[in-house]
């Protein structure tokens, strides 16, 4: 790979009577794919089956749960429901918490491609002038949801408890938590062109 | 080298003399008439001894003290026999069990030493010598010879304490094998060619006897009546078998690299063996093929330098090429990893040499005895391939170069107590990251161990497949796709696991000046972490060989990465976006590796079938039954000792990110930081808040496998058909409950905020399931 960089470099210095750039063919360009560039296929999901605190009880009923148990469906629902990941904020030293609760969902896609690159021309001119390396997301150009849903509200605790179940059990009456609105995605995104990140210091 | 066999001459000497005296010559005739008979019998008893064997080279001496060799029950004799059958002569030797010791070894000028050996054993052999060698005219032919070693229990002493080889036994089969003296590339060498020959050996464990000197003073310990007094006196590494098929050849000649000196070059290939290494569980090849070559050849030289003498063992070339096929690790009933192949390829490029300078006397503070060595070694385009259900990946272009010095020494803690032989060191805290003491066990020192790797990236499917990304994957295990540093500290060994045989190990490294990269292409531009210093800190750690496979166990461990500038691009000149600090602090961590990969998923939905993962959308991909599956499980502790108002704890032992930007000059503490401080995990319990055991957990499981790919030039998803390979990585994040106490912003002038209060995360299970395949 390296040799065949350098031997491309070394025509270019060696024959200047040719200095003009040659576009690359497919069959070069191919052979010149470096270690840098990825092709990613496959899934990117969160609590597809359920997470690894709560297991998912036999009723949604919470009174009727082990201290281990919860379910996320919307209360008076017929089934139960795995419950997804849950991140708490304390914003206050001795304030309440901000939920984002039940998050969870599968992503699907193929063709995330992650590759160095410097950017050099281009852009409208702007390119020359940033002159520096990105990192460069390519993005797939379907994405697929499934089953993704979130809800945030507010709780007095940062971790959650039953209140139907006593304090010997595992539970806790006192504990509240007000969900604001909660979100379900399921769906197919198109999603083209790349991401580039770059430092700035 | 003449001494040896003045040595050997004045010892068979007497013992031939009687019978020379009363032999008369016979003539041919007579001779041919009593072929056939029983021929001559020797019978040994006694034993020899020596004040001083030397070996002298080029002016610089190796010197064994105090070496003799002796029955070990008085009075059993060894019976050798000659006799000449057909046109061969038979040479067949029956030993009664010797043992054979070394009082010290050393090298002149030195007032240090390698230390001392003891070896017991029993060696039997059968020579079968006759006329014509590989070539068929001069030469000697070895076919059908035999040599064996058994019973054998080697004693390694240093400072007062033992390396025990217990249980060794080897048997070796010679056939096809010729003696010719050829004419090599600096004059006449001895050349063994092996044909078909074959190597039987097998060791039932190595261990250590960290209890001072002997039980009875003066009265030497033997595998009869072993010293017991250390609580670890009868544990093991665990134990080796092999059973090797050799073809090829070795090559002696005389010469050194410079002057006078010893040359070996080995051509040497594997076919068809065995190799294990047994704990509980196995670690097994049950096809193991391959090569040693080196056309050069190792030199062994005995030389000088400002430091004093040294052996030296140099190479300029040297080819190790071994497939493991049908690899088990763990329960040999298990799922099998497949096949692993390394092709490893040293050679001397200029100032970047391949060599080892031995020289006596291990650790400073380790007293007169032990072994240092200065190691110099460059590797070039090398690979390791993984093979798995018949697809192949290997990961290609592996260099590695560097130099460094090394000490081996048996050392002992003074944490129970002062003893004989021990190290406190000048702070003897064994619980901080500054304790320069000892710790008990086999140590292993490391000094500026200046050194670098890189590999140019994967290639599936073949092995000049075009080389393509994915080794970013394999990060989150510390492996990176380059790295160059400056390594100090040690690791300590002890003899037994944390169950059975292995080992436990106590170790601090150090590592400064390096760059690691997190993602790189074949110009060296990526995703840099330069300038980075990190230290780790490892305490009652172990490995062992389960049912489950590889388990590494950190112990308590913590940890210090100190990333200087995080930079795309060039890793010395590319933009930065700061400093990013790492400190970790755990408790009870483990490392797992087993075989069997990921096996059938369902990709893009959910469902354990393929009829109920296409009912629920997605794709169901089966990657076979092979592979290799990994398991972290990092369980961070809360650091006790508070969190100070307006203030960044600098305890050591704490989990805390930090990341740094706008500093002046580049100076660490004058920009504006970030803290994400003491992070922990817990069990989330809500009857028992302190349970602390489910830890972080990190599961991947590594295969090669075919994947669906779309050709991105196209608008929508043309598939790319067939399938292309690609390095398949199934990765699971999982946790009960992380806790992070506080985020605190740190101003240069300002000083310290708290901005959050408390973070927890509960309940994860995240799942990247990517495939990486080169960009079409």
């Amino acid at each position: 790979m390296i040799s065949k960089t350098w031997l491309a470099l070394g025509a270019l210095f060696a024959l200047p009577a040719y200095a003009e750039l040659q576009a690359l063919d497919d069959d070069t360009l191919s052979g010149m794919n470096g270690q840098g560039g990825v092709y990613l296929s496959g899934e990117f999901s969160i609590n597809k089956d359920g997470g690894v605190l709560w297991s998912k009880p036999a009723s949604n009923n919470p009174s009727t749960w082990t201290a281990t148990q919860r379910s996320c469906a919307n209360a008076g629902a017929s089934t139960p429901e795995n419950c997804g990941m849950r991140v708490a904020i304390r914003s206050e030293a001795e304030g309440g918490w901000y939920v984002l609760d039940n998050l969870k969902g599968v992503f699907s896609f193929e063709g995330l491609t992650l590759r160095t690159r410097t950017i050099n021309s281009g852009f409208g001119g702007d390119g020359a002038a940033f002159n520096q390396d990105v990192l460069e997301f390519g993005l797939p150009n379907e994405v697929k949801f499934k089953d993704g849903s979130f809800a945030f509200g507010v709780a007095n605790q940062g971790g959650w408890q039953n209140k139907s179940l006593s304090v010997a059990n595992g539970g806790n009456p006192s504990y509240q938590q007000t969900n604001i609105f909660s979100a379900k995605i399921d769906g197919t995104i198109r999603m083209q062109g790349n991401v580039l990140v770059f430092p700035q210091n | 080298m003449p001494r040896y066999s003045l040595l050997l001459l004045a010892l068979f000497c007497p013992l031939v003399t009687p019978l020379a005296q009363a032999m008369q010559a016979l003539d041919d005739q007579a001779l041919s008439a009593v072929s056939g008979r029983d021929g001559i019998s020797l019978q040994t008893t006694g034993g020899w001894s020596a004040g001083s064997v030397n070996y002298i080279q080029d002016g610089q001496t190796l010197s064994l003290k105090g070496v003799s060799g002796k029955a070990q029950t008085a009075g059993s004799s060894s019976t050798t026999t000659l006799d000449v059958v057909g046109d061969q002569l038979q040479v067949q030797h029956s030993g009664s069990a010797q043992v054979l010791s070394i009082d010290n070894i050393e090298l002149a000028g030195s007032s240090k030493s390698f230390g001392s050996f003891r070896a017991f054993f029993t060696l039997g052999a059968t020579l079968k010598l006759s006329g014509g060698g590989a070539s068929g005219v001069s030469g000697f032919s070895v076919d059908d010879s035999q040599l064996s070693l058994s019973a054998a229990t080697f004693y390694y002493r240093d400072n007062g304490f033992d390396l025990i080889v217990k249980g060794l036994s080897f048997d070796t089969y010679l056939n096809n094998a010729y003696l010719d003296i050829v004419s090599g590339g600096n004059g006449q060498e001895i050349k063994l060619d092996l044909g078909t020959s074959r190597f039987v050996g097998s060791i039932a464990g190595i261990g250590l006897d960290l209890a001072h000197g002997d039980p009875t003073l003066g009265v030497a310990v033997t595998p009869g009546s072993p010293d017991l007094r250390d609580v670890d006196a009868q544990r093991s590494f665990g134990k080796l078998n092999m059973d090797l098929r050799l073809g090829g050849s070795i090559s002696i000649a005389g010469g050194g690299a410079s002057g006078e000196g010893l040359r070996i070059k080995p051509n040497i290939t594997i076919a068809n063996s065995l190799f294990q290494y047994q704990d509980e569980g196995v670690l097994r090849a049950e096809n193991f093929a391959g090569s040693l070559i080196s056309n050069a050849g190792l030199t062994l030289d005995l030389e000088q330098d400002g430091a004093g003498s040294y052996a030296k063992i140099a190479f300029q070339d040297l080819k190790f090429n071994a497939t493991l096929g049908g690899l088990i690790m763990g329960n040999p009933s298990n799922q099998k990893l497949g096949g692993l192949a390394l092709e490893l390829n040293f050679l001397d490029q200029g100032a970047r040499q391949n060599w080892l300078k031995l020289r006596p006397g291990g650790d400073p503070n380790s007293g007169q005895k032990g072994i240092s060595a200065d190691l110099s070694w460059n590797m070039v385009n090398s690979s390791l391939a993984l093979t798995d259900n018949g697809n192949s990946m290997w990961f290609s272009g592996l260099r590695t170069h560097g130099t460094g010095q090394f000490t081996f020494d048996l050392t002992k803690s003074c944490a129970a107590g002062v003893s004989t032989s021990c190290y406190a060191g000048s702070n003897s805290d064994l619980n901080s990251g500054g304790y320069n003491g000892h710790f008990d066990g086999m140590r292993l020192g490391l000094k500026n161990v200046v050194g670098s790797y890189s590999f140019d990236g994967l290639r599936v499917g073949d092995a000049n497949a075009p080389l393509q990304g994915g080794t970013e994957l394999l990060v989150l295990m510390e492996i990176f796709p380059a790295y160059d540093f400056t390594l100090n500290g040690q690791i300590t060994l002890k003899a037994g696991g944390a169950v059975g045989d292995g080992l436990r190990y106590n170790a601090d490294f150090y590592i400064t000046e390096a760059n690691a990269a997190v993602t790189v292409d074949e110009n060296g531009r990526g995703l840099w972490l330069s300038g980075s210093s990190y230290e780790m800190h490892y305490r009652e750690g172990s490995l062992d060989i389960s049912n489950n496979g590889v388990e590494l166990r950190k112990g308590t461990y913590w940890s210090k990465l100190d990333v200087g500038n995080v930079r795309w691009g060039d890793r010395l000149t590319g933009r930065s976006i700061g400093r990013l600090v790492l400190k970790r602090y755990e408790q009870g961590s483990t490392l797992a590796i087993s075989s069997g990969g990921a096996g059938a998923l369902c990709v893009g939905g959910s469902g354990s079938s393929s009829a109920t993962c296409s009912a629920s959308g997605g794709r169901w991909e089966d990657r076979g039954n092979e592979g290799l599956s990994v398991k972290l499980k990092n369980v961070f502790v809360r650091d006790g000792s508070g969190n100070p108002a307006n203030a960044v704890s600098t305890n050591e032992k704490r989990n805390q990110i930090i990341i740094e930007t706008g500093r002046v000059n580049g100076v660490n503490g004058t920009g504006s930081q970030l803290v994400v401080d003491n992070f922990h995990t817990s069990d989330g319990a809500p009857n028992n808040p302190n349970a602390n055991t489910y830890g972080f957990n990190v599961d991947l499981n590594l295969d090669v496998a075919p994947t669906k790919v779309c050709n991105k030039t196209g608008s929508g998803c043309t598939p790319v058909t067939p399938d292309p390979l690609g390095f398949a990585v199934n990765g699971r994040v999982h946790f009960k409950e992380v806790n992070i106490d506080r985020i605190q912003h740190v101003h240069p002038t300002g000083g310290a905020v708290t901005s959050m209060y408390g973070i927890k995360l509960q309940n994860a299970d995240i799942r990247a399931n990517l495939t990486a395949t080169p960009i079409n």
